[in-house]
């Protein structure tokens, strides 16, 4: 079905949905018009806008239902695994075992925003002493105890050490509630002394070999904890063939980021890549069919290329994203201030590089995980971000700040002084909530700052 | 000699001596906390006061931080960027349950003794490291005996006093204050001047009969086994800080709270006193449970590290202990 | 051609009719900002252009900026503050590197390219510590006017630091202060340098010479100083501070009715 690239309201994407299904064009079983995901308390939909296109309504729809997924895994008998702080790496072992899935209950960090707070999670969170000082993924909590959401997992791991605090003691305190968590460390990722042996990770970061060898000995444990669960072999030759399956979506995810963030018009909103991405991490529970719906946004893009056709006017400022938001509602408000994406380091672009295939697995994924950007200090990141944005050619970058998260202040301080010195363009800090509505003038102020100052710059 | 700040009691300080250095274990001055250190909103006031002083002491050849909460990993690359002197980061790890968590801080340490080099320092013979381990295990033993028999708060200067100078001549000066509601101070470092706090606890009818704050005397390492110290200095070492000492940021926490469990139970403390500071995450997180696995009241200073916010802590400190009358 | 710049603040609308031909104000005006924002800024508007003699049909373009721009339906366009400050501030002074605005309800810095655009910006608008609203707080404590303040930390001896980071709590120390005997002027000074150390805070190292503050803020006495010392280095106030908004506003006014291709 051929649609006019353009951003639409919910009941505009529904009668998309309609028509889709008047022509008898194949939906997969989880379609269907997104107005029935408000019924079920997602209101925040209702504020949104969406990429007027069936592969944009496919992914909405695979990622509104997650968690009818993981009950129906549930059901069938297969094992859930819950894996927490490190973004990208563990689920690609265990989706190489039969009959497990795997995924991030703090991924919930989103569902009070989609939910406009209605569910009381963070309400739920308070009570249990852990309040408005954390970072929104205080919202696993309440799920958890609450159990409205994902069923609870049969293995809980979390990655430790080189993590934010707030995260730390928000794992912390779920586990003091009655939940096992199977704990690995993370060491501090550092540039590695003249006479160390070292490594170099995916995306370039150097390291020390003694702490890939760390990290591959607590992959080792993982994987007996895995294999424990699922009663099968996790060898080399199932991680190896999970590795292959991971790097094709990374695949497909790097040529839509690039096409995405650097064609112009913009051929894709960014509210949109944000999602696609966040299916590099844990493959929204089910990775096969993550490979089939960012395959079709793919070929949705691809298509608008050629076409030189797009959502954006010509033009539009590009911006280099900093940092996840739990209001989705910011990547429309980005658009709406003449900005688009431009690139974006969302904390996990490890889990957007491709993972070594030429190494041993457990190597090549210790490795990966090594290269986590939290894990290292602030100025690998900068660094790392001041090598996308001149491979993007953005003009400018905006570090959004999670509310209560313990690494921002600091993390955004070192970051921004570098990248200004370095390339010279502005960077905006915007502390984002989980709901903007409140705060939507000030915020549109700096976004538009931010997009006449691109604007401004360009006709000097 | 060179001196070598550091705040963490995961830092041994013996390390650093039998290397040749002055290790000095800071009480931040909170007014060190410049605006120009880092930003005011979202970080630690103690990690910044830290981090200002470790910025301003023109004297020191180096300082250590430690992973032990994230605010103070990112306050070390604030000081590497703009200090003039060496930093060293030592990743303490938050898991202990496997062989490999002591094997990292046992790599950490010599890690650290490299540092030391670099800075001018001397790896020690194995006999001068035993000797050194021994003198402090010793001077260690001395500084318990004494603190025992201190007033809180003079036992906490008296921490300060051995941090800053391990030599320190101690004498256990006066006998402890009589009593009041014996109330627990739990909690994260204190800065300088902040044991003002123990003053107004008293003032307020209270007596703090167990010092959890991380500059107490929980955070010295267990006596050595000087038989194995002998035989393995270093591993006894890491047995010793790595092995004893409790941690808000240890995961799981179980040990920290077993040592609280245990030390509540033995001083006979009525209510728990929280000392954290704003911005503070790992104790925000401890505040409920402590109340759970205690049942005992708990009040939560949250602190913003400053002179003028003790009026406030002071209000809260003074409506606690009328609630424990 | 004649232009308008109308900067619809949280606090107070500025407006600015400019002859961009000769560069020269034609009339300004300030009123106290209301909730009926659209009106209030047309009646300004439409006061300054009878006393300047003109009708609105003179009027090439109007721009609005300010916390209230989106709601001034008579506009062309709105820019944001962070650019017509910049603009006009560079006008007034040639050469300046970085700007400080310190309105009522919120503080900006600027740092401005060699060319006088805006290189990169930085903005409090969640925290009313670093305000024009603490030294109101300050004032009504006092029972002083905002205009005296200056007068008063003028006569400091020994400024009194101001801890809180809340303003709600500093008042509440301020009280304390004045209880415990401590003169007003050294409160005001004390307040006066945490406004000033919290903006330096923001500004961090990027305090780059030369320093123009604006703002309503800057009008009062004091304030300067306490800013210079806070930086550690000289601090110039624009001149007519509460103004740079509504003239740089009128200037982009300008430059956009003259290249009505960049109008972007």
């Amino acid at each position: 079905m051929s649609v006019t690239p353009k951003r639409i309201t919910i009941e505009e994407m529904d009668l998309l949905c309609r028509r889709q299904q008047a022509a008898g064009a194949p939906m997969p079983w989880y379609g269907g018009p997104l107005n029935r995901h408000v019924a079920d308390g997602d209101r925040r939909l209702l504020k949104l806008e969406y990429d007027a296109s069936p592969a944009a309504l496919r992914l909405w729809n695979f990622l509104l239902t997650e968690e009818d997924r993981l009950h129906q895994a549930r059901e069938a008998g297969r094992k859930i695994v819950g894996t927490m702080k490190d973004l990208g790496t563990v689920p690609v072992m265990a989706y190489a075992l039969p009959n497990v899935v795997a995924f991030y209950p703090d991924g919930a960090w989103w569902t009070p925003c989609v939910m406009e707070l209605s569910e009381g999670l963070f309400a739920l969170a308070q009570s249990l002493g852990v309040g408005e000082a954390f970072c929104p993924v205080r919202a696993m909590i309440g799920a958890f105890v609450n159990r409205n959401h994902f069923p609870i997992p049969d293995l809980l791991t979390c990655s430790v050490g080189a993590t934010c605090d707030d995260f730390s003691s928000i794992a912390q305190r779920l586990e003091s509630l009655g939940f096992p968590i199977l704990w690995w460390e993370m060491p501090a990722r550092r540039h590695p002394d003249p006479d160390e042996p070292a490594v170099t990770l995916p995306g370039g970061f150097p390291a020390p070999a003694s702490q890939v060898a760390l990290v591959r000995s607590e992959m080792e444990r993982l994987r007996a904890a895995l294999e424990n669960l699922a009663g099968a072999r996790l060898g080399d030759d199932e991680l190896a063939a999970g590795i292959r399956e991971a790097n094709r979506i990374r695949a497909v995810l790097d040529e839509l980021r690039r096409l995405a963030y650097t064609a112009d018009p913009c051929p894709m909103p960014a509210l949109e890549m944000l999602i696609a991405e966040m299916l590099a991490i844990h493959f929204c529970s089910d990775r096969a069919e993550s490979a089939a719906v960012l395959g079709e946004l793919l070929d949705e893009v691809r298509l608008r290329v050629r076409q030189r056709r797009g959502v954006l006017p010509e033009g539009a400022a590009r911006i280099f994203w900093v940092n996840p938001v739990a209001d989705l509602r910011m990547m429309n408000l980005l658009e709406d201030c003449g900005g688009r994406l431009g690139g974006t380091e969302f904390l996990f672009c490890h889990a957007l590089d491709r993972i070594p295939e030429d190494l041993p697995p457990l190597e090549a994924l210790a490795r990966m995980a090594l290269a986590d950007p939290m894990v290292g200090p602030s100025a690998d990141r900068a660094e790392r971000i001041v090598r996308d944005v001149q491979d993007f050619g953005a003009e400018a970058v905006v570090v959004s700040r999670i509310p209560g998260a313990s690494h921002c202040a600091l993390e955004g301080a070192v970051m921004g002084e570098i990248v200004r010195a370095r390339l010279g363009i502005p960077v905006v800090e915007v502390e984002v909530p989980p709901i903007i509505d409140p705060m939507l003038p000030t915020l549109r102020t700096r976004l538009e700052a931010l997009t006449e100052t691109v604007f401004q710059r360009r006709n000097v | 000699m060179k001196t070598v700040l550091y705040s963490s009691p995961f830092v041994p300080a013996e390390w650093l001596s039998a290397h040749g250095m002055r290790p000095e274990r800071i009480r931040p001055d909170p007014s060190a906390s410049a605006p120009s250190v880092g930003p005011l909103m979202g970080m630690c006031p103690f990690a910044r006061a830290f981090a200002g002083d470790a910025l301003a002491r023109a004297d020191a050849a180096g300082v250590v931080f430690a992973t032990t909460c994230d605010q103070m990993r990112r306050a070390s690359e604030l000081v590497a960027m703009h200090g003039r002197r060496p930093v060293f980061l030592m990743n303490v790890p938050a898991t202990w349950q496997t062989p490999v968590a002591a094997r990292l801080y046992l790599d950490e340490l010599g890690r650290l003794g490299r540092f030391l080099v670099r800075l001018g320092g001397s790896e020690p013979s194995r006999e001068a490291l035993c000797r050194t381990l021994e003198a402090w295990d010793a001077q260690r033993e001395r500084l318990r005996g004494a603190l025992g028999l201190l007033a809180p708060r003079r036992a906490s200067e008296a921490m300060a006093e051995f941090d800053l100078d391990w030599r320190t001549a101690l004498t256990a000066s006066g006998p402890r204050a009589p009593g009041g509601t014996p109330v627990a101070l739990v909690g994260g470092p204190l800065m300088r001047g902040h044991t003002q706090v123990f003053d107004t606890i008293e003032q307020a009818g209270g007596a703090v009969v167990l010092d959890a704050t991380e500059s107490g005397a929980w955070t010295l390492p267990a006596p050595f086994d000087r038989r194995r110290l002998r035989d393995d200095p270093v591993m006894e070492l890491v047995d010793a800080y790595f092995g004893t000492i409790p941690g808000v940021f240890r995961r799981p926490d179980e040990a920290l709270y077993a040592y609280l469990d245990r030390e509540l139970a033995a001083s006979g403390a009525r209510g728990i006193v929280v000392w954290r500071y704003v911005w503070c995450d790992l104790w925000a997180a401890a505040v409920a449970r402590l109340r759970e696995r205690t049942g005992l009241p708990v009040t939560d200073l949250d602190v913003s590290g400053d002179e003028g916010a003790f009026a406030h802590t002071a209000g809260r400190i003074q409506a606690f202990m009328e609630v424990l009358r | 051609m004649i232009c308008a710049g109308i900067d619809g603040g949280s606090r107070a609308i500025k407006v600015v009719l400019l002859d961009g031909g000769r560069g020269e104000v034609l009339a300004s005006g300030v009123r106290d900002q209301g909730i009926a924002h659209d009106r209030l800024a047309r009646e300004l508007f439409e006061e300054l252009l009878q006393a300047a003699g003109l009708a609105r049909g003179d009027v090439a373009r109007v721009v609005a900026t300010g916390y209230t721009r989106n709601a001034i339906t008579f506009a062309d366009t709105t820019i944001t503050e962070i650019t017509c400050h910049a603009v006009g501030v560079r006008h007034l002074v040639p050469g300046a590197a970085t700007v400080v605005e310190i309105g009522g309800q919120d503080s900006k810095l600027l740092r401005l390219s060699e060319d006088g655009t805006v290189r990169d910006f930085a903005m409090n608008d969640r925290c009313a510590a670093g305000t024009g609203r603490f030294l109101e707080v300050v004032a009504s404590r006092l029972g002083a006017g905002l205009e005296t303040l200056g007068e008063l930390a003028g006569a400091a001896t020994s400024p009194s630091p101001i801890s809180s980071m809340c303003v709600v709590f500093a008042e509440t120390e301020i009280i304390g202060l004045l209880a415990s005997g401590v003169p007003p002027a050294d409160i005001v000074a004390g307040v006066q340098a945490s406004i000033a150390s919290r903006v330096a805070a923001m500004l961090g190292r990027d305090a780059i010479p030369p320093v123009v503050f604006t703002g309503g803020v800057a009008m009062i006495p004091g304030m300067a100083q306490a800013l210079g010392t806070a930086l550690r280095m000289p601090v110039t106030v624009a001149p007519e501070p509460q103004m740079t908004g509504a003239l740089g506003a009128a200037i982009l006014a300008c430059r956009q009715a003259a290249s009505p291709g960049r109008r972007r």
